[in-house]
């Protein structure tokens, strides 16, 4: 069976089909559920946050956008969820946002990062070889115009104009997708 | 963690706050609705008794003489049933047309996602009663 992507799974929450968002549910709820407990330190505390924060993305599903990224936005939410309870249970006391925030954030980001990632590395693969190679030695191996200039044995100049339509094919690539 | 619960109490608050939105929904569509009716169906009952009282059909049948003179006074003819129509009704009648036509043509999308809605929330509430 094929597997809906969280856009697509959204999309047809919006067109009432319930059982979708369940589906979003269960792919969510256990990197939410742990990431949540890296922010609040408490299982009972990590379950409420998650629960109140899929129950509030829910509730704006509508204006959800299904071009941008489900995963960004539902981490936020949940993020947002779990220092409120936390703040709640501290019950006014302040808030120690400084450890909390450096710690989640780095978490938060890296999933985000984790997922650019993936979704470059797929889109330099599907780029034409000669543009692929040299995007994968500028890029991914740092390696300097001139040096990949000697190892491909094309001039300085091909190197930079590779560079450049890759970067554009990507770009159109990213954008579509 | 037990993440089974945290889902069904997702879906618990998700079902019930979808139930709402959907009654709330269909309960301000059906008003309008049923006002719009109303509306129609009083409007013409009211035009047509006003009518019949004054015998303002009488010069309608001029419509079935011969065509010659129906050529000529039609104009006549419609402008004599327009004054003695009770206008302000005839209005009431038109504003519920198009209040009819734009709840029919507006919700058409909204009418659909709250079909399929219905059937999901009836499909919950089966496997719910299944369960208990």
């Amino acid at each position: 069976m094929e597997t809906k992507t969280d856009e697509k799974l959204v999309a047809l929450v919006k067109e009432g089909d319930i059982a979708s968002y369940e589906e979003l549910v269960r792919r969510y709820l256990k990197p939410l559920s742990s990431y949540a407990y890296r922010v609040v330190g408490s299982r009972a505390l990590a379950e409420e946050a998650v629960s109140d924060a899929l129950f509030s993305v829910y509730k704006t599903i509508d204006r959800i956008d299904t071009k941008k990224k489900f995963s960004s936005y539902v981490f936020a939410v949940t993020r947002n969820s779990a220092i409120s309870l936390v703040r709640r249970e501290k019950q006014g006391l302040p808030l120690n946002e400084d450890v909390l925030t450096a710690d989640d954030t780095e978490v938060y980001e890296r999933m985000v990062q984790k997922d650019t990632e993936r979704e470059i590395r797929q889109a330099v693969s599907a780029l034409p070889p000669k543009y692929k190679s040299v995007v994968q030695l500028y890029y991914f191996h740092e390696i300097s115009y001139s040096e990949i200039g000697k190892r491909l044995q094309i001039p300085v100049n091909t190197v930079r104009t590779h560079l450049n339509r890759a970067k554009k094919l990507l770009r159109k690539h990213m954008t579509y997708e | 963690m037990n993440n089974p619960d945290v889902r069904a109490s997702v879906m618990e608050k998700v079902v019930r706050f979808e139930a709402k939105r959907t009654r709330d929904w269909l309960v301000r569509f059906f008003t309008i609705l049923l006002l719009a009716i109303a509306a129609v169906v009083g409007g013409a009952f009211v035009v047509g008794v006003r009518l019949w009282e004054r015998e303002a059909w009488e010069p309608l049948t001029l419509f079935w003489e011969d065509p010659e003179i129906v050529a000529e006074f039609w104009r006549d003819t419609l402008s004599v049933l327009w004054e003695e129509t009770p206008q302000s009704w005839v209005y009431l009648v038109g504003a519920g047309i198009v209040l009819l036509v734009i709840l029919i043509i507006g919700t058409r999308r909204r009418r659909k996602v709250i079909r399929k809605r219905l059937q999901k929330l009836a499909q919950y509430n089966k496997v719910r009663q299944n369960t208990k």
